[in-house]
């Protein structure tokens, strides 16, 4: 597989600005994610990270800026970029009406894995690293939330994608499951992939080896958990993107400003 | 083009629907039992036994009596029972005891021999005009058959005047039933809505579930997809025009002439032309109650006005334009050109072009509304 340029960064943003009529989805965003990390994209719903996601994809047309993934513009270069990508999009987009199997056979096949014998030792493979080699044939429209999570994730990783793309890759997955998650995001990190991850759940920002966090198509604030925590002067994450972002949290009640951040 | 991607979605396709009972049952299922109903209807529309009661007047001529020797063939025809009335036959017909009767003046064999106009009174009840205009219809039939069969009996000579009315039908026959003019264009009808629906839902479904995305954040293209889901669901066309074909002509018993492999390409041509106008349209739709909108605004014109139940040529000017871009229009056409005139081919090549040209269009549209961008 190509991987552009081996030198460049995963992803480089550069002014990136997404105007939606009356709404700056994304507003001179500019970015570099190195290479086999895990970044995590944090920030309220409507912030902008699901249309940052889909811009690194060539999905949605900048307004202005730029956007280069693996020294590769997205522009002139989306399909080579997409090959080498895999998404995982926050709703579970399956086709019901096809078993696990042939959800995840569909998926490798419009990535272009012809070898019938090496397409389905790679199914084997994904589907028993998210538990579901048992469950192979059954329709999809039979599965729990959290299974068809799995098999959207079987589906995305499917191609071997060396930028993984993971909009919300836990909602509504079980703690056990969302540990063996984190546990293989950490594996396929460590084996050169760089993972893109957006998450509102704090813990499984502390997982990552950067963040972004992001308000109003904006980065408020990028670096490790550490950087950021010290930016800000206080002890977690949590505070630590209420006081960036302006908001202040009122200590004795669960409401109040805390309620952006909360899974 | 990737020809692998391309058959990777034809292969999805034909996988969700072999999964999905209801729709395939749709697809396969409803046409056949809409046909069988629609045959019933249209079979026993043919025969509709008439009862019949004659008032013969006739004094007869010489040794011939007109009046009676049609009567005689009369009571044989198909489908009219001659009923004996005493009295007056007008009030058979306002009570209903007869459908219709006949009334023969005295002078009707001396009229026929005189070679004078001969006229023949139906009496009917009238209130209901299709019933009317029916019962009329078989009369008429009834009759010419009657005379022609009269005229071929009597030798020469002393027999009554020629009253040859010898049918000449270019195509079809007297035999040709209603069933047998409405199976071609059924063929294409169902060929057309049915794929068009399942085409125009399941798309917007792949929009709304937001396969869609994950489909285009692959290197796959808008044309292979286009023409994936082109192959895969004109498989389904492909099938579903078969079964069509041979439960009308082997189970209704519909009477062609033509040859069915080109009745076959017409309708996979025009159920093409139907995939890609179900893409189009579904991009217009948010929701599928909204596709669902779709149907009658597609299907009323081409049910319409494409010939299928009023001939283009009887409806007036501005409708005719709206016929002649209907692509049903066209198929109809060829298809009873096919099944009922017997032609081939190259002689409904016009029509076929055009139904290949909309084909062609509607592939172009669907790409174009096809985008991987969301904005």
């Amino acid at each position: 597989m190509s991987n552009g340029n081996e030198q460049a960064p995963a992803v480089v943003i550069s002014g990136l600005v997404k105007q939606f009529g009356m709404v700056r989805a994304l507003d001179g965003l500019s970015l570099t994610i190195p290479r086999g990390i895990i970044y995590g994209l944090l920030g309220p719903n409507g912030s902008g990270k699901t249309t940052l996601i889909r811009a690194l994809l060539g999905l949605v047309r900048p307004t202005s800026g730029s956007v280069q993934v693996m020294g590769r513009d997205v522009q002139t270069a989306g399909a080579q970029v997409r090959a080498d990508s895999g998404y995982m999009t926050q709703s579970p987009a399956l086709y019901n009406e096809l078993s696990v199997w042939e959800n995840v056979d569909f998926s490798a096949r419009i990535f272009g894995m012809a070898d019938g014998g090496k397409r389905k030792e790679r199914i084997n493979q994904v589907l028993r690293l998210v538990e579901l080699d048992q469950r192979e044939n059954s329709p999809v429209s039979n599965l729990s939330g959290g299974m068809r999570q799995r098999v959207l994730l079987a589906c995305t990783l499917v191609h071997q994608p060396q930028l993984l793309l993971l909009d919300e890759p836990t909602v509504g997955v079980d703690p056990q499951l969302r540990y063996s998650f984190w546990r293989y995001f950490r594996q396929l990190a460590d084996s050169g992939v760089t993972l893109i991850v957006s998450s509102h759940v704090m813990d499984e920002a502390e997982r990552c080896d950067r963040l972004g966090l992001m308000r109003a198509g904006k980065l408020l604030a990028e670096g490790t958990a550490e950087e950021i925590r010290a930016q800000a002067g206080v002890g977690n994450l949590e505070e630590a993107f209420l006081k960036l972002s302006g908001t202040e949290p009122l200590p004795a009640s669960p409401g109040g400003g805390g309620d952006r951040i909360r899974q | 083009m990737s020809i692998a991607r391309t058959m990777a979605v034809t292969r999805r396709i034909i996988n969700q629907l072999r999964h999905d009972h209801r729709t395939l049952g749709m697809i396969f299922v409803a046409p056949i039992i809409l046909l069988a109903l629609l045959g019933y209807l249209l079979r026993s529309e043919e025969n509709p036994s008439l009862t019949l009661a004659i008032s013969n007047h006739d004094a007869g001529a010489g040794l011939v009596n007109a009046g009676q020797l049609l009567t005689s063939k009369l009571k044989q025809s198909e489908g009219i029972v001659v009923k004996n009335i005493s009295g007056d036959v007008r009030e058979a017909v306002r009570n209903g005891t007869v459908d219709a009767a006949l009334v023969f003046s005295p002078t009707f064999s001396a009229d026929l021999l005189a070679h004078k106009p001969v006229a023949i009174s139906i009496v009917l009840e009238g209130s209901n005009p299709s019933q009317t205009g029916t019962s009329v219809l078989q009369l008429q039939r009834a009759m010419l058959q009657a005379v022609t069969t009269l005229s071929a009996s009597v030798p020469g000579g002393s027999a009554p005047p020629q009253v040859r009315i010898s049918p000449d039908l270019i195509y079809g026959n007297l035999n040709l039933k209603p069933l047998d003019y409405f199976a071609p264009v059924m063929i294409g009808f169902f060929a057309f809505f049915l794929i068009f629906v399942i085409t125009c839902v399941s798309f917007l479904r792949e929009r709304t579930q937001g396969t869609m995305e994950r489909l285009f954040a692959s290197p796959i293209t808008r044309g292979e997809v286009v023409v994936g889901y082109m192959l895969g669901f004109g498989l389904f066309a492909m099938i579903q025009a078969l079964l069509i074909v041979l439960f009308t002509t082997l189970v209704l018993q519909v009477q062609y002439t033509g040859n069915l492999l080109w009745v076959f390409l017409v309708t996979l041509i025009l159920a093409i032309g139907a995939v890609n106008l179900g893409i189009f349209l579904s991009s217009f739709a948010r929701t599928e109650l909204q596709a669902v909108q779709f149907i009658p605004l597609v299907i009323a014109p081409s049910f319409l006005l494409s010939g299928l139940l009023f001939p283009v040529k009887d409806l007036p000017g501005w409708l005719q334009a709206v016929s002649d871009v209907l692509p049903m229009t066209y198929a109809n056409n060829a298809l009873t050109d096919i099944m009922i005139r017997g032609k081939g081919l190259l002689d409904v090549l016009p029509e076929f072009g055009v139904l290949l040209l909309f084909a062609a269009l509607m592939v172009v549209v669907a790409s174009l509304t096809l985008r991987r961008e969301v904005a």
